[in-house]
């Protein structure tokens, strides 16, 4: 399988970002990255390396396994 | 340890920080965010581009010298447009982007690189025509090696932004 073919990986990084109450600006500067890839990845449209997908656990104070998976969250 | 101080101008990419990191954080509404009017900008580039190399078949100098100087204007003025339609992604060093911007950039680059390949063969082609002792000799004004040059020069200049500009989606506001 392809890259581009790659199943989705899903997120939990808005619903924790705003728990903490950090706006994407304030993440993306955490986990140094563009305020823009923070919304990518928010909205699925991007994929984090493993390296990104840790940074922002931490910041979130989260699991990796608890913010990110290859099945969808259920719905709250 | 002194640490060593950022790189201001980064001479091999022709951009400077600073360019970059405006570009990057331009949170100001623009119809270049968008990807219909950047890929309108994509397709009058490439027009303005193949029309330089081909007004070495204008017969008379003189229109031909009123041709090719506003189309080479042109050409310059849509290639900075094209920068910006892509905030400088194209063109900025790894150390100024994200891992995402690098991977959108990296894809592109695979692709304009595909595509200038091919591009290639059609600008030889075009020499092939004109040269004197060819057999599709064309007869064209002695200055038009200028013409091919400048127009495969844009290409090669521009091509790593078209491609992204045709690729990207329109932004969203964050």
């Amino acid at each position: 399988m392809s890259r581009t073919e790659e199943a989705p990986v899903y997120n939990r990084i808005a619903q924790a970002r705003a728990d903490l109450g950090l706006s994407r600006q304030d993440l993306a500067a955490a986990v140094g990255v563009h305020y823009q890839t923070i919304g990518y990845l928010e909205r699925g449209e991007y994929s984090p390396s493993l390296s990104l997908a840790l940074r922002i656990a931490q910041v979130l104070e989260q699991d990796v396994q608890t913010l990110f998976s290859i099945h969808p969250f259920p719905e709250n | 340890m002194a640490e060593n101080k950022p790189r201001r101008i980064f001479w091999f990419e022709g951009v400077t920080r600073g360019e970059i990191e405006r570009s990057l954080n331009d949170t100001r509404p623009s119809a270049l965010r968008r990807q219909g009017p950047r890929r309108a900008l994509v397709a009058t580039t490439a027009v303005v581009i193949a029309a330089l190399a081909l007004a070495i078949f204008i017969p008379q100098v003189k229109v031909k010298t009123y041709t090719e100087l506003p189309l080479l204007a042109m050409c310059l003025v849509l290639y900075l447009n094209l920068r910006k339609s892509v905030r400088h992604l194209s063109d900025a060093p790894n150390e100024l982007l994200d891992e995402r911007q690098i991977a959108l950039r990296d894809a592109g680059y695979t692709v304009a690189y595909r595509l200038l390949a091919s591009l290639s063969l059609l600008y030889v082609g075009l020499i092939a025509l004109i040269t004197p002792d060819g057999a599709l000799a064309i007869h064209v004004h002695s200055s038009s090696w200028w013409n091919i040059l400048m127009s495969y020069l844009m290409l090669c200049g521009t091509l790593p932004s078209m491609v992204l500009a045709w690729r990207m989606q329109s932004e969203q506001m964050e």
